[in-house]
């Protein structure tokens, strides 16, 4: 028995083979193990009201161009990055979410 | 009810990200076991070997699925500099950058045994002692950067894996006696 077991250890090619197939079966092991977190988070996002604008935004994916500054008198004015005043009409940049 | 599918592959990163911190835990755990003489009995200490070689690899691929599936992700656009180069990510740069030390210290370490014969057994060994400082740095990424930290689940996930790697470490690293022998019989 434990001359079988150092002749296993000892050939490369059947220790190869051995080991591609605790490989594999472990790799398809951890794939099922992945899907039940995945579908668990899945679910819960189907099931989750949309989130508030007041959700932490994506780094990168909004640029303002516009930005608030205290004038002298202590009121606030919306500038563009510029400095020139914001027009009445300002396109609300893209908003991505994520709560989770 | 919202359309989840622009997240897919964020949730599958996640997913596959908690699967290789285990794949990491129990990988660690089984070498600290071997290398601290824990099981003793030879038959069981080859197969363990051959199962620890095995997670290693497994994880390691984990480790790239985690991090590859993030470049499919609409939401944080990471490029492919950003998810292997240390702290230049956009997101928790900190600690999304110390997942990024020790998914490449977990790679170097691993695949690090296949050319032992090269770089010698003694120089493999002394480099494979590092394997836990990846454990630590994973589960400090996964506290830090981890969406899923605060669940139930995965505090019992986490737990359970490193209590287990902390005994084996303590007995691995631990003097047999806390008396050292002085060679003299009385």
């Amino acid at each position: 028995m434990a001359m079988t077991r150092t002749r296993q250890s000892t050939n490369p090619r059947r220790h190869a083979r051995s080991l591609y197939r605790t490989v594999l079966s472990l790799a398809i092991a951890a794939v099922v193990a992945a899907w039940l977190p995945f579908t668990v988070m899945y679910v819960t996002a189907l099931h989750k009201p949309p989130a508030g604008v007041a959700a932490i935004s994506a780094p990168g994916a909004t640029r303002s161009t516009t930005r608030v500054i205290t004038t002298a008198s202590g009121a606030t004015r919306l500038v563009t990055v510029n400095g020139t005043p914001a027009g009445q009409a300002i396109v609300p940049t893209p908003v991505v979410t994520r709560d989770s | 009810m919202i359309d989840p599918t622009h997240q897919i592959f964020w949730f599958a990163s996640r997913a596959f990200g908690i699967v290789a911190m285990l794949g990491l835990g129990v990988s660690v755990a089984v070498g600290l076991a071997m290398s601290g003489r824990l099981i003793r009995r030879p038959g069981v200490t080859s197969k363990l070997r051959h199962f620890h070689e095995s997670v290693t690899l497994v994880t390691l691929g984990l480790i790239v699925a985690h991090g590859g599936l993030l470049l499919f992700d609409s939401y944080l656009r990471p490029g492919l500099l950003a998810l292997t180069v240390p702290f230049t990510l956009a997101y928790r740069p900190l600690f999304t950058g110390l997942g990024i030390i020790a998914g490449w210290l977990a790679a170097i370490l691993g695949l690090s045994f296949y050319a032992r014969k090269r770089i010698g057994a003694r120089t493999w060994r002394r480099m494979h002692r590092f394997t836990i400082v990846a454990y630590v740095l994973a589960l400090v990424h996964v506290i830090g950067a981890g969406t899923d930290v605060r669940s139930p689940w995965m505090l019992a996930l986490l737990t359970g894996l490193t209590a287990p790697i902390a005994f084996a470490f303590s007995y691995r690293m631990l003097p047999a006696s806390p008396i050292p022998s002085s060679g003299a019989n009385i």
